[in-house]
């Protein structure tokens, strides 16, 4: 599910990276309230797990390959905060010092698979795990979990892939970077991922769990956290549902003028190829999502900022809210 | 071979990987020279203006500056050109390929395969498919050379330390640092635990041994991290460790820095400036 | 075997005192009323099967883990999680006592071995170039000097060990605790080691090593303490005693006796888990 660099234009990936920002902010913090205790090891040792698990590839159909990530039994351990913390400090480690994955699109690869993944997989487990007690009910909780916070992961991945040819084609229409459309990525990553790489993150999730049912039951936050999770759910859901919303639309709605501009900012930095006869093909090129038409410039750029602040405010407020019912939870 | 042996030789591979690139990172080529805040500035330059181009030429261009730059970090071309070109067409290759047919990107057929008119059935490579696939294979290729590079040439303690100077959030640090040494220990507890495994068994493992295996890796792994989490931490503070990391400053930007930079935006306008005018 | 005890001035209060003291582990008891007190100078060893608590006791020396009952003293202070709050207590105190754990994997987490050796100094806030100057005489001592720039986690056992032992050198503790320091060493390394604990002590240094291994004991200590299955003392005196008496030893697990069948026949020793026994 990495996406390596290449795969997308600077602009998604530059999006995603300030999406990133604030939830990686908040994680630190609360890793930070954690210094006085053991716990910096043992956050960098379930990344290095992480980075690990990522590492086991199963064959997926179709010659490619897939892999379990192991950010929701992070979150389920040491909650969705430092969950996140860790498969991000693995995908760090895998850009930056193994050269695996993108540098450009780490941002995409920590939302998709540490943040998106971290929330909704320790939102979803408490849900679950709130119904029964039994120890076997919070497993098969925690491999529900997992499987369905890896595949929407790989739906994101999908969409993030898939808005890259209706966004980004030069000027003879040809596609950029990725170039097959949402009707392909989505099938494509998604076969594979709600089978084998689905199976391999639940079981993962769910076997460390049991493990740790059995031998070290102290690292498990105690029931009663864990009990009154129903009015959680509900909040969690529309906050994943906002999150995937977000994506697409923070690139969607101004990415037509934010493509141009940064060509037109590239023609500025001396870096696109532009032809002789541009002018003439701004008024011939008009597909749906790409309006090449410089006079709407300045505003489509102003409504980018909005768009892009609105984004913001939506996510502060997003991470505001669910810091809030953590917090009440914990009295 | 089944996929469990060839994950254990992805890990093997990993770590031999991780010990041969340190024996380049210590040679006395160009980039080693480089202060590792330098050579982190000009590849990202490189590295944005790779990804922002439009241009394929652009594109190529850039990378063969990148042989010429592993050339002169005494950097075997071989290696260097292998290690990218022998992976890339498996994963994005095989991505690519597709797009070059008209039923995924429609244009000027340059070369038609089917061509049945009574059924409308017409398969073709075209110009805009061949460019399509041609842009995604040379910038995924470009952007992962100049990773290699970058990590080839540099031990990754002053990487981080890099990063640590360029104000990257302290707490990462700390975790990446810690996080990366652990990796080894627990690649070497999985390796010496399958081989030890594979040593006791005959012939090929069934689905069930598989899949035996795979959790009771996990489980080892876990308890190991468990144990060692805790040790570690102790040996740090016993050590004089208050949750704050010191490293030793041996940075220092030289000239060779400064024309790096510059040679760098250089290399990119000047190239721009060849492939406008074609 | 001289035993120097002479230089032990037993008329200056002790360096460390332990008091009653209890600690628990996920809710097992991993030592109970434990009472002993250390001087400056003795050479001790903390004999005792595993899972006896010898580890949690040299931990709780190092305050690495804290008493839940009872106290501790370390140089005439109570030590507890409150007394690191302390930038500067702290400091003084992790400078005066050095921890060599039985796992070298554990004690290396640094990217090359200079690092690995500089840790200590550098976190302990000595001036730039009194932490060069110590990090390279302890290199010169444990002559890692040739490994500076490997990972010290790719390194040999017996190297690994050296550079452990280095990393503590290189703040000069008064103080040594050495957790099993012979297990997984090769014969050569393990007889440098007892030479180096020798030295050390012959220094004044003060040090504790906890060990199951029988045959190093002699070398190495001038006092033994016998720590039981329950976690309690349950012996403290000079190593011939201690070694001579195989009922102690036996009923601690320290020596088992161990039968089974050579060629049909069935065959009785003692058994003590080494091989070599070094005098």
């Amino acid at each position: 599910m990495h996406i390596p660099d290449g795969y997308l234009s600077p602009t998604t990936s530059f999006t995603l990276y300030t999406v990133c920002t604030p939830f990686l902010m908040k994680a630190s913090r609360e890793a930070k309230k954690k210094l006085d205790s053991k716990t910096i090891p043992l956050i960098s040792l379930f990344s290095a797990l992480s980075f690990l698990i990522m590492m086991f590839n199963v064959p997926l159909p179709g010659g490619t390959t897939g892999h379990a990530v192991g950010t929701v039994i992070s979150s389920i351990i040491l909650g969705p905060w430092i969950g996140m913390l860790t498969t991000t400090v693995a995908l760090i480690i895998q850009a930056l010092f193994f050269g695996d994955g993108g540098i450009l699109t780490l941002g995409a690869n920590i939302f998709n698979m540490a943040i998106v993944m971290a929330l909704a997989g320790y939102a979803i487990f408490r849900f679950l795990a709130g119904w029964k007690k039994e120890t076997g009910w919070k497993i098969v909780s925690a491999a529900v979990a997992g499987y369905i916070a890896i595949n929407l992961a790989a739906l994101l991945a999908a969409v993030e892939l898939g808005i890259q040819p209706i966004i980004f084609r030069s000027i003879t229409g040809q596609p950029l970077y990725f170039p097959y459309g949402l009707t392909v990525s989505i099938p494509a990553m998604m076969l594979g991922h709600l089978t084998l790489a689905g199976l391999a993150e639940a079981f993962v999730t769910g076997l460390t769990l049991s493990w740790i049912y059995r031998t070290n039951p102290s690292l498990i936050t105690p029931d009663k956290k864990v009990a009154k999770s129903g009015r959680f759910f509900p909040l969690a859901i529309v906050i994943i549902f906002l999150l995937i919303l977000l994506t697409p639309l923070g690139l969607l709605t101004p990415g037509t003028a934010w493509g141009e501009w940064s060509r037109q900012q590239l023609s500025e930095l001396g870096l696109g190829y532009i032809p002789a006869g541009f002018d003439r093909w701004t008024g011939l090129w008009s597909a749906p999502f790409s309006g090449y038409n410089f006079s709407v410039l300045g505003n489509s750029f102003l409504g980018y900022l909005f768009s892009g602040f609105l984004g913001v405010f939506i996510v502060v407020s997003v991470v505001y809210l669910l810091f809030k019912v953590f917090k009440l939870k914990n009295k | 071979m089944s996929f469990i042996e060839k994950n254990l030789e992805n890990i093997t591979g990993a770590i031999q990987n991780s010990v041969f690139s340190e024996t380049i990172a210590k040679k006395d080529g160009f980039l080693q020279r480089l202060d590792p805040r330098t050579k982190i500035v000009c590849f990202i330059l490189f590295l944005l203006a790779v990804n922002l181009s439009v241009n394929l030429y652009f594109i190529i261009s850039v990378y063969i500056f990148l042989l010429i730059f592993a050339g002169i970090s005494k950097i075997s071309l071989k290696f260097f050109i292998t290690r990218v070109w022998l992976f890339l067409p498996f994963f994005t290759g095989i991505i690519a390929l597709p797009a070059i047919f008209n039923f995924f990107t429609p244009g000027k057929p340059l070369l038609t395969l089917i061509n049945n008119p009574q059924q409308h059935f017409f398969i073709a490579v075209t110009q805009n498919g061949l460019l399509t696939a041609l842009f995604l294979l040379t910038r995924v290729a470009t952007s992962v050379s100049l990773g290699i590079l970058l990590v080839l040439t540099t031990p990754w303690i002053r990487l981080l330390k890099a990063l640590d100077r360029l104000h990257a959030p302290q707490i990462l640090i700390i975790m990446t640092m810690m996080t990366y040494r652990y990796i080894f220990v627990l690649l070497e507890t999985v390796n010496s635990m399958f081989l030890a495994r594979k040593s006791r068994m005959v012939g090929r493992f069934t689905q069930w041994e598989n899949r035996h295996l795979v959790s009771s890796a996990l489980g080892t792994l876990f308890g190991k991290t468990q144990v060692l989490s805790e040790e570690i931490y102790q040996a740090m503070l016993s050590r004089g460790y208050r949750n704050k990391i010191y490293i030793l400053s041996d940075f220092s930007l030289t000239i060779l820095d400064f024309w790096s930079i510059v040679a760098t935006t250089a290399i990119i306008f000047g190239l721009f400036l060849i492939w406008r005018t074609q | 075997m001289i035993h120097n005890n002479s230089k032990i001035n037993k008329k200056n209060p002790p360096i460390l005192e332990f008091d009653k003291v209890g600690y628990k582990y996920q809710n097992f008891a991993a030592l109970s009323d434990i009472t002993f007190s250390v001087h400056e100078g003795e050479k001790i060893v903390l004999l005792g099967a595993n899972g006896s608590g010898k580890s949690t006791l040299l931990k709780i020396i190092d305050g690495l883990v804290f008493a839940d009952k009872g106290t501790y003293k370390a140089f005439g202070e109570i030590i507890n999680q409150k007394y690191f709050d302390i930038e500067k207590k702290s400091y003084d105190f992790r400078s005066k006592i050095g921890f060599v754990f039985q796992d070298s994997d554990v004690q290396l987490f640094s990217s090359t071995v200079f690092d690995e050796v500089v840790f200590a100094p550098l976190h302990m806030g000595f001036d730039k170039n009194e932490i060069l100057q110590k990090t390279k005489s302890a290199m010169q001592m444990m002559g890692i000097e040739h490994l500076s720039k490997r990972a010290p986690y790719r390194l040999s056992g017996g190297e690994k060990k050296r550079v452990a032992i280095a990393s503590v050198l290189s703040y000069s503790p008064a103080v040594w605790l050495f957790d099993e320091p012979t297990s997984g060493l090769d014969p050569r390394s393990q007889s440098r080691l007892i030479d180096f604990i020798f030295e050390l002590n012959s220094m004044n240094n003060t040090v504790i090593t906890a060990t199951h291994n029988l045959s190093i004991v002699q070398d190495i200590a001038d006092r033994v303490i016998v720590l039981s299955e329950n976690h309690k003392i349950v012996a403290d005196d000079i190593p011939e005693k201690i070694l001579s008496d195989s009922d102690l030893l036996k009923k601690y697990n320290l020596i088992h006796e161990h039968i089974h069948r050579h060629r049909g026949k069935t065959h009785e020793h003692i058994h003590t888990h080494h091989l070599i026994h070094k005098h």
